[in-house]
């Protein structure tokens, strides 16, 4: 029993440890919610802990992390893990394309397809498909972001750390919870909840909330806006704790989305302008099972979860009022994940051991129709440029290179982490072992065919020849990727704070990438044609999987009694097979995924929270990031030396709260003021196109009462316009731009 | 193209047998035997009457060869050979040809004045000079045989076949179609060069109209040009008494790409040299328009293409 305390006590020191970005403020914790660190008789029983994602949520002091409170989520209208941009040192996640279209860039690393770089859970459940990060949550109690590689617990892509949210608990909340929003763009945000105890040992929650907005752009080819969006989700929680030793939490979600998305215009016209419909609809459920077993030397922890995606892509693929290509992609896909760890301690020695295995299985139907224009120009044009004396044309205006495809990845791991304190310092080491399958079972397929005249000199033509197009190729590819993760960690800990320095291994899982197989496939009608290069498919398709070698110093001091609170890390990341999304050379679409060579990231944070006053607090998050290529040859150009594209130079977050000591008539004010700044960004490797360093200002006005609050808000008031994202296809430039000013207001009541 | 391409390549390789197993085992416990059989099926021949100088060119002889690798000796078996002056031996075999394995892994049988046995004739034929060489070659697709086919496999082996009958025939036979894989180099009209290890080269011989086709799979002659399955069609070829084929063309060949003639690429001082035993070299030149320009652009293209790694 003693030795069960202990380790509770533990979890609960370092879960309720305050980080520079959150100190407890009067008037944040909210009626319902009980403490998280309440005593009885002096004894913490295990009824009263969350426990849920013991693993990550127990940080040492060797990680540079951000927590976000359930307050800041409030102020700052965070309504999903896409919101903490820019807040997190180092971490951007821009807002650009779809729901689909979750990039995440941490410390010079990321991504904008396939795996990403940061692992996402919420309560406890993993997420391990990044096209399924970009939801809205109803009830955040916590998000927190672990910058840095977390490999070593966390397994394939966590080389640039973990997003952990947290849902309101059943036990720490009580009663209904509601919600009601509206903002410009005609906002519209509404959702409900209940918390409570059915009993002693069984509490539950069930929300639902429904979103949708007015897209900011309108379409002017097709006299519409485009960027409209809803999405409606639930999510039922149960927990048990029979008795002291036991709990187990179950969370179900289930939500839909449809997104009218993708607006990207094109650089030399005034406005969006395509001639096809680009939407993304979504269906997500999710469910995770938690259990604790609190033993007597050891806790031991299990975390299974399963996740169903049906997603629709409908994409006009030139973004032109030409008809050039389209594409449908739907999905479906299952992923089963299990996690079982055990922790315990014997004196000054803390270890950690779990193993981990997942199954995840995609079906994917994926054609791309070529139209009037794409045949003429990219085809037909291209050919009979070389060619004029014997023109082609195809049989028809219109054709479909279909592809469907089925994909699986099947993971094993198993880890271990031991952890040794003596006196002020503490040592710790961890190794992973990761063993991954990647398979693909392709089937392209592709009926059409072609005309070759011959212009004879008088001018006519006659007909030389008729030639059939028939490909119908299937096949299956596979891969086995094997990893062996090592970290060690020193912290040296004092009254003020603690140093620490840690050195990781990480990578990025490897597969295939079934966006080229349109490239693929025009490339076999080509040849057919006898003109084009000839790809071996799994060297095109298949990429390897990302490494990293990850080398972190710094420091954290909790001064003048609290009310400063710094940190500063630097940082020097060595990435080996960098994963970078390109373009093909040539007139195609689609994006590639291509093993880049070798780059190098070295920067600096900076935290910094400061209570000036009771009623004031100001808080500081600035990252800095020089990432280059240190090895990079395309075939025809050399970028060492370029900077990484996408991912910003520098992040900065400033805030400003206030929150005075009176009320009025028993409500209280409360004002906030930000600042989310990013930059520069360069959106291709060359480095000729730059987004430069910009900020947006956001401000809250909220009033808070004993069962309600009203939060005026506003969104880029300062109305700063920059790009979010830059790409060139088929030899033209496309940009979508920020999301203009938006302001709103938001009522929530508990009662 | 490609199913032209494709046929091809299955047509070399129904010139040669697929039976390359043991073709007995010895009833003798005490005396064993292994003999492995291989058949070349319509291969042609050139046969000339160096006293006459008369020469005539046919496809549709066949070799039978049974290899005893205990004896160290061979026995082969001419199907369909003809000479100069309507001469026809519908079957002849030279028994116990001595054969060895040379330093490149080729089977090479040799010999002269071997015992001959013809059917129908009173008496045989002297070879005074026999040398036939096989060398076993696999192709993987990576050799851009057949584009996107990713498992295919292609056996194209090296084929020399000459001899002596009567002191004054001379005949010299192989497969009328071959691969060929090296490199090539383009130079351009100001000296700079560019190599390539990437294209594969198919030739097929017409002995009836004494003309060749060669495709170059992968042909990029460029940095900037993209890959192409590129047919130089109908070169007149000559065949020569010590095992060499050349083809030669001064004129322009009108390239066809995907089948369709491309007369914006001109080939001219087209010559290719054909060794049986050793491979391939070619030289030609290679025009393109540019077309910001409109001016032309030469470009002096040679290959180095053996059957055996140099080094």
């Amino acid at each position: 029993m003693k030795t069960i305390r202990t380790i509770v006590y533990a979890v609960l020191l370092c879960t309720g440890s305050s980080a520079a970005m959150s100190p407890a403020q009067p008037g944040e914790r909210e009626p319902g919610q009980a403490a998280a660190d309440s005593l009885v008789d002096g004894h913490l029983l295990l009824r009263q802990v969350e426990v849920e994602g013991v693993k990550q949520t127990v940080r040492s002091d060797a990680m540079a992390a951000t927590d976000i409170s359930q307050a800041m989520v409030n102020r700052l209208g965070i309504t999903a893990a896409k919101d903490v941009g820019t807040i997190a040192p180092n971490f951007y996640m821009p807002d650009y394309g779809s729901r689909m279209t979750s990039s995440i860039y941490v410390r010079g690393l990321g991504s904008r397809m396939d795996q990403p770089v940061v692992g996402l859970q919420v309560d406890g459940v993993p997420y391990l498909n990044k096209d399924a990060f970009d939801f809205d949550i109803f009830d955040i109690a916590s998000i927190e972001v672990l910058r840095g590689a977390r490999a070593t617990l966390n397994g394939r892509n966590s080389m640039g750390g973990r997003i952990i949210v947290n849902t309101l608990s059943p036990w720490q909340t009580e009663g209904f919870r509601a919600l009601a929003e509206y903002g410009r763009l005609n906002s519209i945000r509404g959702g409900l909840g209940w918390y409570g105890k059915l009993s002693e040992s069984l509490a539950t929650s069930v929300t639902a909330q429904y979103s949708s907005e007015n897209g900011a752009r309108r379409n002017v080819f097709l006299d519409r806006r485009t960027g409209d969006s809803r999405q409606a989700d639930g999510r039922w929680k149960l927990s048990w704790r029979p008795n002291t030793w036991l709990s187990l939490t179950n969370t179900a979600s289930l939500s839909d989305s449809y997104q009218d998305g993708y607006p990207y215009r094109h650089l030399t016209m005034p406005d969006i302008a395509y001639a096809d419909t680009c939407s993304y609809r979504r269906t997500l459920f999710s469910d995770g099972l938690t259990a604790v077993f609190a033993g007597k030397r050891m806790v031991v922890t299990s975390t299974t979860s399963f996740q169903y995606m049906s997603d629709d892509m409908r994409l006009d693929q030139d973004f032109l009022p030409d008809d050039y290509f389209t594409l449908r992609q739907k999905r479906h896909e299952t992923t089963f994940s299990e996690d079982m760890f055990a922790k315990g301690s014997r004196g000054d020695y803390d270890w950690l051991g779990g193993v981990f295995v997942f199954s995840r299985s995609t079906d994917m139907h994926a054609p791309v129709t070529f139209k009037d224009t794409g045949i003429s120009k990219l085809i037909e044009a291209h050919r009979n440029d070389v060619n004029p004396e014997y023109p082609i044309e195809w049989f028809s205006r219109r054709f479909t290179l279909g592809s469907d495809f089925t994909m699986g990845n099947t993971g094993f791991a198993l880890y271990h982490q031991s952890t040794y304190t003596l006196g002020d310092w503490t040592f710790d080491a961890g190794l992973r072992w990761d063993i991954e399958r990647a398979s693909l079972s392709y089937h392209s397929y592709c009926n059409t065919g072609y005309r070759t005249w011959h212009i004879l000199p008088d001018g006519q033509r006659e007909l030389y020849s008729t030639t059939p197009v028939d490909i119908n190729d299937s096949d299956r590819l596979g891969r086995t990727f094997n990893e062996l993760l090592p970290k060690l960690t020193v912290t040296w800990r004092r009254p003020w704070g603690s140093v620490y320095a840690d050195i990781t291994k990480a990578y990025k899982a490897g597969g295939y990438n079934t966006q080229m197989f349109s490239d693929v496939l025009q490339q076999r009608i080509m040849g057919i044609m006898g003109i084009g290069m000839q790809y071996t498919l799994d060297d095109i398709v298949g990429y390897l999987p990302e490494k990293s070698w990850n080398y972190e110093a710094g420091i954290k001091a909790s001064l003048f009694s609290g009310r400063l609170d710094l940190s500063a890390t630097a940082f020097v990341i060595d990435c080996r097979d960098q994963q970078l999304t390109v373009f093909p050379s040539g007139t195609t679409t689609g994006r590639i995924m291509t093993n880049a060579g070798r780059t190098l990231s070295r920067g600096l944070e900076l935290t910094a929270g400061y209570r000036p006053v009771e009623q004031v607090q100001l808080q500081a998050a600035w990252g800095y990031t020089k990432a280059t290529f240190r090895r990079f040859f395309d075939g025809i150009n050399d970028y060492r030396g370029r900077r990484v594209p996408y991912a910003p130079e520098n992040t900065l977050f400033v805030n400003a709260l206030w929150i005075p000591d009176f009320d009025i008539a028993g409500i209280r004010p409360q004002l906030d003021m930000n600042l989310r700044c990013a930059g520069d960004i360069y959106f291709n490797e060359a480095n000729s196109v730059r987004q430069p360093f910009y900020a947006v200002l956001g401000s809250s006005l909220t009033f808070n009462a004993a069962h309600w609050s009203l939060r005026l808000w506003g969104e880029n008031i300062s109305n700063t316009r920059y790009m979010t994202f830059y790409f060139v296809s088929i030899g033209n430039a496309f940009v979508q731009e920020s999301r203009p000013w938006s302001i709103g207001a938001t009522l929530k009541v508990r009662f | 193209m490609n199913m032209k391409f494709t046929r091809t390549i299955c047509a070399i390789a129904v010139c040669i047998a697929t039976c390359l197993g043991i073709v007995s085992c010895d009833s003798k416990q005490n005396d064993p035997e292994l003999k492995y059989r291989q058949q070349i099926l319509n291969a042609f021949v050139y046969a000339n009457d160096m006293a006459e100088d008369l020469t005539i060119e046919y496809l549709g002889a066949n070799y039978d060869i049974i290899y005893d690798f205990i004896a160290g000796t061979a026995d082969v078996t001419i199907q369909g050979l003809r000479l100069p002056g309507n001469k026809q031996y519908p079957t002849i075999t030279l028994t116990a040809v001595p054969f060895t394995i040379d330093d490149n892994g080729s089977r090479v049988l040799e010999g002269s004045n071997m015992p001959v046995a013809v059917e129908g004739f009173a008496t045989a034929p002297v070879f005074s000079a026999f040398k036939l060489t096989v060398a076993d070659r696999y192709f993987t697709n990576d050799y851009k045989l057949t584009p996107n086919i990713s498992e295919a496999k292609y056996y194209s082996p090296q084929i020399s076949i000459l001899f002596t009958i009567d002191g004054h025939y001379r005949v010299v036979s192989s497969l009328p179609g071959q691969v060929f894989t090296g490199t090539t180099v383009t130079t351009d009209s100001e000296g700079k060069s560019f190599s390539n290890s990437d294209p594969t080269y198919v030739l097929t011989l017409d002995m009836e109209t004494k003309t060749g086709n060669l495709t170059i799979n992968g042909a990029k002659f460029i940095q900037n040009m993209p890959e192409m399955t590129m047919t130089f069609p109908n070169i007149p070829f000559t065949v020569s008494n010590n095992g060499t084929v050349t083809l030669q063309k001064a004129d322009p060949i009108i390239p066809t790409i995907g089948g369709t003639p491309f007369s914006a690429f001109p080939i001219s001082n087209f010559k290719a040299v054909y060794t049986l035993t050793t491979g391939m070299t070619l030289d030609f030149v290679c025009t393109k328009k540019n077309q910001e320009t409109g001016l032309s652009e030469t470009y002096s293209v040679s290959a180095d293409l053996p059957f055996f790694d140099k080094n």
